[in-house]
C-alpha cells in the first residue's frame, strides 16, 4: 500500500516540522493540518465512522505532543472530528428515512430484498469519506479566506483614526490594514515588541508605509504615554480560549491593559481556526518561554550566569481586557465565546 | 483677465466676493459701538486672509500628526563660548550622550561643576563676585540646557543657588567663593545624600523576608534601599525590569548581583508574566509634579498600572528636591526626545497618582496627592 506508506511519511515530516518550529503561525499550521488530515482520511482504511474518529484522534494526540503550544493544530483536528460526527449522524438519518420510504412505498416490492450488509457498510464508508473530505475542503477555504473578517472589521474603522497594534507578526492584521486602506485613511502605531518582534515590526511598518498608510514604530515602553491619542487597539492573538480570553504573543498584555485604563476599545481579530476548547485554568502551561539570549546577549556570560533571565513568548489576556472578538462569522463579545466554541467543536473531543 | 474666466469660474469668484462682503458686514453688526468703521473693515479683511492662511498652514501640520511627539524640540549642537567653563561643557556633552543619567546623578554633577566654575571665576574689574556671578552662571546654565533640558532637581538646585547668591553680595571675592562652595556641598549633602539615607530607612521597612521586589530602570535610592535591606540580613529577591534604548535596568541588575541578591532580569513586555510573584514595586522618580502624578522614565506608568491591576503596592522613592510646582496632565506637554534614537523615543511618561500607593520622602511618607502640601511647606520656610 504505497498510499498508506506515503501518508505515514507525510505525518512524520509534518511532526518534525512542528517540533523544529519550521512551520509556525496559526494560519500556516491550521492549513497544513487540514491538508494533512484530508489526505489521511482519503488514504486510510476505516470501516466505520467510529474507527475514523479514533484514528484521527490518535493522529491529533501525536501532533499535539509534537508542539503543545501550537493550539491551531488541535483546533483543526477537533473541527474535523466534529464534522465527522455530524456527517455520520446525517448519513444515518438519511438511511433511516430511506429505509422507511422503501418499506412504505411501492418501490419496496420491486427492489431486491437484503442487498448484503457489507456492501451498504462499504457504501456508507464511501459516502462518509466523500462528505468528510468535502467538509475539510470547505474548512481549508475558510481558513484561507479572511474576507468576512475584514468586512466586519472595516465597518469598525473610521477615517483619521489612530490605531495601535502590538502584534507586528500577524499576517491577518497586515492583510486587514491593507484592505481597509483602500477605503479609509488612518494612522497605525506598531509597537516594537522588543526583543522578539523588532525585525517583524520593521517589516510590518515598511509594508504598510508602502501601501500609503501612515505608520510609526513605537517603543514598547511608550505605549502609556501615547494612549490618549490612540483611538483603537487591534490585536490578533495566537489562540482564543473558551472563556473569551486569548493567548497572544508577548508584548500585547500591557498595551491592552493601557487601553482598558484609557477606555479605548480593544478589537481582536481571530480566524475561527484560532478558537480553542481550552479554559485558562493553568495559564502558566499555555505560555511558551523562549531564548533568554535575546534579553541579555550570551556574550555577557558572566552576568547571564548570575541572573535569572526570562523571555516569555506569550501573554495571557483575560476577557475583561478585550471588547470584541471578530471571527470569520462576525463580531462577538468575549464573554459569549464559549457559545461560539461549542458551535464549532464537540465536547467529547476536549481530550483527544 | 476676466475674459479668461469660464462662466463657472466667474460664478465662483462672485460668490467668494459676496461671502467676503457678508463676513465683513457680519463683523460690523456684531461689534456694536466698537472701534471706527475703517478698522472694522480692516479686521474683516484680515480675517479673510487668515482663513486663506489656515488652508496653507494646515498642510505642513498634517504632514506629521502621526508622529505623537513631533512637537518636541530636537536637540541642537552644543556650542561653546570663551567664558564657558570646561567642566560645564564636559557635563553638557556627558548628559547629551546619556553618560550622566538620572536626575540625582545629573544634579550632583551639575553642582560639582558649578563649584568648579565658582572656584575659577574672576570678577571683572570694578565689580564684585557677588554682583557679577549670577550673569556668568546663567550663561553656563544656557549651555547645560542645550546639552539636555534641565531636570526638575537641577532646576530646583539652580533656583536655590541663585537665591543664595544674595547672601554673599557684600562678601569679598575670596570669602564669597569659600562660602558658596561650602553651601553647595552642604546643599547636596542635605537635600540628596542625607535625604536618601532617611528614605532608605523608611522604605526598608517595606521589605520583609521572602519578598520579591520589582524595580524599573535604575534609581540610586532604590539601589541603596535594597543594599541596606540586604546588609540587615533580609532574604528577598529582586526583579529588574528594563527597556531599550537606555537599558538602565541592566545597571541595576549588575549592581544587585554584586551584592549577591537573587536577581531576575526581564524586559518590560514580560512584566505581566512575572507580576504574580511580586510583593512590592519600588521605583525612583525624575519628578513628582504638583498634581500628584509621577513624571519618570518612560515605561514606569506601564509597570505601575500593571501592579495596580493586581493590587501590588507601588512605592515611589523621591527626595523633595525632585518635587515640582508644575502641573502636568499628559506626557505630551512636557517631554524630551532621547538623543540619537528614533522619532518616537522619549525619556519620560506620566504615572497617574491613583497607581501610586505612597511616596516616600525625607520628610515622611505621604500619598501622592499630598505633593503640593510639601511644596507649600518649603515655600513658607524660605520666605
Amino acid at each position: 500500500m504505497s498510499a498508506k506508506g506515503d501518508i505515514n511519511v507525510q505525518i512524520a515530516a509534518f511532526t518534525a516540522q512542528l517540533q523544529r518550529r519550521e512551520i509556525s503561525g496559526s494560519r500556516a499550521v491550521a492549513l497544513a493540518t487540514a491538508h494533512l488530515i484530508s489526505r489521511f482520511v482519503s488514504s486510510r482504511r476505516w470501516p466505520t465512522a467510529d474507527d475514523l474518529i479514533n484514528q484521527v484522534k490518535r493522529l491529533g494526540r501525536e501532533l499535539e505532543k509534537a508542539q503543545p503550544h501550537e493550539l491551531a493544530c488541535g483546533n483543526i483536528i477537533r473541527r474535523i472530528l466534529k464534522s465527522i460526527r455530524t456527517v455520520d449522524e446525517t448519513v444515518e438519518l438519511v438511511e433511516a428515512v430511506d429505509d422507511r420510504e422503501r418499506r412504505s412505498s411501492m418501490f419496496g416490492i420491486l427492489s431486491v430484498p437484503g442487498s448484503g450488509d457489507k456492501s451498504t457498510d462499504h457504501m456508507r464508508s464511501r459516502d462518509l469519506k466523500a462528505a468528510v473530505i468535502e467538509d475539510i475542503q470547505v474548512l481549508i477555504e475558510e481558513i484561507g479566506n479572511e474576507e468576512p473578517l475584514q468586512r466586519v472589521g472595516t465597518e469598525m474603522i473610521n477615517d483619521n483614526e489612530v490605531i495601535l497594534t502590538p502584534c507586528p507578526r500577524s499576517v491577518t492584521l497586515l492583510d486587514f490594514f491593507l484592505k481597509v486602506a483602500q477605503k479609509r485613511s488612518f494612522t497605525v502605531l506598531v509597537t516594537e515588541c522588543y526583543p522578539n518582534g523588532v525585525e517583524d515590526a520593521k517589516m510590518f511598518a515598511e509594508r504598510l508605509t508602502k501601501a500609503g498608510i501612515r505608520t510609526e514604530i513605537l517603543p514598547d515602553a511608550t505605549v502609556n504615554a501615547v494612549m490618549s491619542k490612540v483611538s483603537k487597539v487591534i490585536i490578533s492573538p495566537r489562540t482564543v480560549l473558551a472563556n473569551g480570553g486569548v493567548i497572544a504573543s508577548s508584548g500585547m498584555a500591557l498595551p491592552c491593559l493601557a487601553a482598558k485604563n484609557f477606555n479605548k476599545p480593544v478589537l481582536v481579530f481571530a480566524g475561527s481556526y484560532k478558537l480553542s476548547l481550552l479554559y485558562p485554568f493553568d495559564v502558566e502551561r499555555l505560555i511558551e518561554v523562549g531564548n533568554s539570549g535575546k534579553v541579555i546577549d550570551f556574550a555577557d556570560a558572566d552576568l547571564m550566569d548570575k541572573l535569572e533571565v526570562t523571555n516569555p513568548l506569550c501573554d495571557y489576556l483575560g476577557p475583561e481586557l478585550l471588547d470584541i472578538i471578530i471571527t470569520t462569522d462576525g463580531g462577538h463579545p468575549p464573554n459569549f465565546m464559549y457559545r461560539i466554541v461549542l458551535d464549532n467543536y464537540s465536547t467529547q473531543d476536549q481530550i483527544l | 483677465m476676466s475674459k479668461d474666466l469660464t462662466p463657472a469660474q466667474a460664478k465662483a469668484l462672485k460668490k467668494q466676493q459676496k461671502q467676503a462682503q457678508r463676513a465683513a458686514r457680519k463683523e460690523q453688526g456684531g461689534n456694536v459701538g466698537g472701534a471706527p468703521q475703517a478698522s472694522q473693515q480692516q479686521h474683516g479683511s484680515r480675517k479673510h486672509t487668515a482663513v486663506g492662511n489656515v488652508g496653507q498652514s494646515s498642510a505642513p501640520e498634517t504632514a506629521a500628526p502621526d508622529r505623537p511627539f513631533a512637537h518636541l524640540d530636537q536637540h541642537k549642537p552644543i556650542v561653546s563660548a570663551a567664558d564657558i567653563h570646561p567642566a560645564i561643557l564636559n557635563l553638557a556633552l556627558q548628559m547629551r550622550r546619556c553618560n550622566v543619567l538620572g536626575s540625582t546623578q545629573r544634579c550632583v554633577a551639575m553642582m560639582e561643576a558649578f563649584s568648579k566654575v565658582i572656584e575659577d571665576y574672576q570678577s571683572p574689574p570694578g565689580t564684585t563676585l557677588g554682583r557679577s556671578l549670577a550673569a556668568h552662571l546663567s550663561r553656563q546654565i544656557e549651555v547645560l540646557k542645550v546639552g539636555r533640558a534641565l531636570s526638575v532637581s537641577q532646576g530646583n538646585a539652580i533656583r536655590w543657588l541663585k537665591q543664595h547668591l544674595s547672601a554673599v553680595l557684600d562678601f569679598k571675592d575670596v570669602a564669597a567663593k569659600e562660602e558658596l562652595q561650602l553651601a553647595i556641598k552642604s546643599f547636596v549633602r542635605e537635600r540628596l545624600e542625607v535625604a536618601a539615607k532617611v528614605i532608605v530607612k523608611s522604605a526598608g521597612t517595606h521589605i520583609r523576608n521572602g519578598d520579591t521586589v520589582l524595580t524599573f530602570g535604575h534609581s540610586s535610592v532604590v539601589y541603596q534601599t535594597l543594599a541596606a535591606a540586604r546588609k540587615e540580613g533580609k532574604e528577598f529577591s529582586v526583579i529588574c525590569v528594563d527597556t531599550p534604548p537606555l537599558f538602565e535596568g541592566k545597571r541595576s541588575a549588575v549592581e544587585l548581583v554584586e551584592l549577591e541578591i537573587p536577581t531576575s532580569y526581564i524586559l518590560i513586555s514580560a512584566v505581566p508574566y512575572l507580576l504574580d510573584t511580586v510583593t512590592t514595586v519600588m521605583v525612583g522618580a525624575h519628578a513628582m509634579v504638583s498634581n500628584g502624578h509621577l513624571y519618570s522614565r518612560v515605561g514606569t506608568s506601564l509597570v505601575a498600572m500593571a501592579a495596580f491591576d493586581r493590587n501590588i503596592p507601588m512605592l515611589v522613592l523621591c527626595e523633595t528636591l525632585k518635587f515640582s510646582e508644575r502641573i502636568q496632565l499628559d506626557a505630551f506637554s512636557v517631554n524630551e526626545m532621547i538623543p540619537g534614537e528614533g522619532p518616537n523615543s522619549v525619556f519620560y511618561d506620566l504615572t497617574d497618582s491613583k497607581y501610586i500607593s505612597k511616596v516616600i520622602t525625607e520628610v515622611g511618607a505621604l500619598p501622592a496627592s499630598s505633593v503640593p502640601v510639601i511644596l507649600r511647606e518649603y515655600k513658607t520656610q524660605q520666605v
